[in-house]
């Protein structure tokens, strides 16, 4: 299955999907120097976001968040690759000044078929990107 | 998307390497959210200047973006740091933490960004209604869109650096009208009155935030207004917190009015809010903190004129504020420690090393800095500026 999206960050991630059907806080939400999700409460609570292909709606909370994915980035433990429905600032910057490959406004209907644990291939490039996703 | 002669030159290096990274990370957010040009801006602000959240990797950045020749071409302030600059050892920071931190001051001064150190921009810059303005920090957007009906986006620290760089930001989202108009509403109609006696506006920021996601609200039946400065601050910083939304329509407060038709209405009741609440209900002990988003000069006078007469508070009591209000209270400050209130400026509980000074038990005011906090591991009781008060004098 090939899900095309609007380029925001160029590279190519191949990794295992890892989806959040709720909203992600990277200031705060977000683990630094692990990686983790710390959110209470929250359905990634708990898991890693290094080498995978993190897919979610949009970000929400303080725009430190994108100095946290150029810290993670940083450290070489920031997701492969960073996949939304919806564009906002915090993950665009975030992407771009950490070298994060990323692609926004993906469709809904997509977004609904995308399952954790799915391999996947995100391809960005200045004009052009999109996600295959494995057929099982 | 449409670039002029000027913006052209910018992106294609005539200007330096700084202005280049600068023009070509605000035109890859342009294209994202499909602008058709930028547009100029009159005043930024920058946030992301803790050195406990950007860290060294953070600090490399900025100092890079410095040594690059980077400078910013429109009047631009500067988020809260990790520590007061004068008072940092009675916070018990380390040495080495504080020149990160002042390295990080140093390479974003570099850059023309003034120190203010405060997170309330609003209070001192010079801004008003219609003017298109790069800022981050989202209790500073929210104030500045929904109170002032100045339009910017919630941008990202480096990206409102980029902005302020370059003097122009994506004409998309929030600079534009049309993305302004109410996608729903939030009617607190049949608890305004609760809302008001208990003081729970920071549990309604908190409860709107989450209802209402990346959508622009118009938010009904709240007591609020321009002269309760007070109220709004703590509401509009608890919207942020819990919600992506850069802008809420306060009927009564927000100068803009649009009708509301064909969207959907959430009725609000006291049980969304007594939930919103309980998730906040930490323990009774540990020491008060007030001051997110930072208090105004009014603000620390009302809490002033609040303390009792005679006596010492059985727990110690931080305030924060920034560099300008603290020096006019400078009279003040013996009087306050003597009665265990202490004031820092230039920071705040949550971008200092809050369990070094103060444990990890607090009691707060703010939605925001509960949110944060807990986020962080402290258990935090959520309780009005009252009670707050009343619980460090019984």
């Amino acid at each position: 299955m090939k899900i095309p999206g609007h380029p925001v960050s160029e590279g190519v991630a191949k990794a295992e999907l890892l989806v959040s059907p709720e909203p992600i806080t990277f200031y705060g939400g977000v683990d630094p120097l692990t990686s983790k999700v710390t959110e209470p409460g929250h359905p990634l609570y708990g898991e890693v976001l290094k080498d995978r292909i993190l897919v979610f709606p949009h970000s929400k909370g303080s725009t430190v968040g994108s100095y946290i994915i150029l810290r993670l980035a940083r450290r070489g433990i920031a997701p492969a690759g960073i996949v939304t429905l919806k564009p906002d600032e915090v993950v665009i910057v975030g992407c771009v000044i950490g070298g994060v490959p990323s692609m926004t406004g993906i469709s809904e209907e997509a977004f609904n078929t995308l399952r954790t644990g799915d391999k996947a291939e995100l391809r960005v490039d200045r004009n052009y990107a999109e996600l295959l996703v494995e057929e099982l | 998307m449409y670039l002029d002669p000027e913006e052209e030159k910018m992106l294609d290096g005539e200007y330096g390497e700084a202005i280049a990274m600068a023009m070509k990370t605000v035109l890859r957010v342009a294209e994202a959210l499909k602008a058709e040009r930028l547009v100029r801006v009159k005043n930024a602000h920058i946030s992301g200047i803790s050195y406990k959240n950007i860290g060294d990797e953070g600090l490399q950045f900025l100092e890079e973006l410095a040594a690059k020749g980077g400078r910013v071409s429109v009047p631009s302030s500067m988020n809260p740091a990790g520590l007061d600059l004068a008072q940092w050892r009675n916070m018990g920071v380390d040495k080495g933490y504080f020149e990160k931190q002042m390295r990080i001051i140093n390479a974003l001064a570099a850059l023309g960004v003034k120190p203010t150190l405060t997170c309330t921009p609003y209070l001192y810059e010079d801004i008003s209604y219609g003017d298109h303005l790069a800022w981050s920090e989202s209790n500073a957007v929210l104030y500045a869109n929904s109170i002032i009906g100045a339009r910017s986006n919630r941008d990202g620290g480096p990206l409102a650096l980029f902005e302020a760089i370059v003097g122009r930001a994506p004409l998309a989202g929030l600079h534009v009208e049309s993305n302004r108009r109410p996608e729903l509403v939030i009617d607190f109609t049949s608890v305004s009155k609760e809302v008001e006696e208990q003081n729970m506006y920071s549990v309604a920021g908190l409860l709107v935030g989450a209802l209402t996601g990346n959508r622009v609200p118009l938010v009904r039946g709240l007591k609020l207004s321009k002269e309760r400065l007070d109220y709004i601050k703590l509401f509009l910083a608890a919207v942020g917190a819990t919600g992506g939304t850069g802008l809420v329509l306060i009927e009564g407060a927000s100068p803009e009015n649009y009708p509301a038709s064909g969207v959907d209405t959430i009725e609000v009741d006291f049980k969304m809010l007594r939930e919103t609440l309980d998730n906040y209900s930490g323990t009774d002990e540990g020491a008060i903190v007030l001051g997110c988003p930072h208090l105004s000069l009014d603000e620390i006078m009302d809490i002033i004129s609040r303390l009792p007469e005679n006596g010492t508070a059985t727990r110690k009591i931080f305030l924060y504020t920034s560099r300008e209000v603290y020096e006019a209270l400078s009279a003040y400050m013996p009087k306050l420690r003597e009665k265990n209130v202490y004031v820092f400026a230039d920071t705040c509980m949550v971008v200092s090393p809050l369990n070094i000074y103060a444990g990890k038990e607090v009691i707060t005011d703010s939605g925001k800095a509960a949110f944060y906090l807990k986020a962080q591991g402290y258990k935090v009781k959520l309780v009005s500026r009252q009670k707050a008060i009343e619980m460090a004098f019984t």
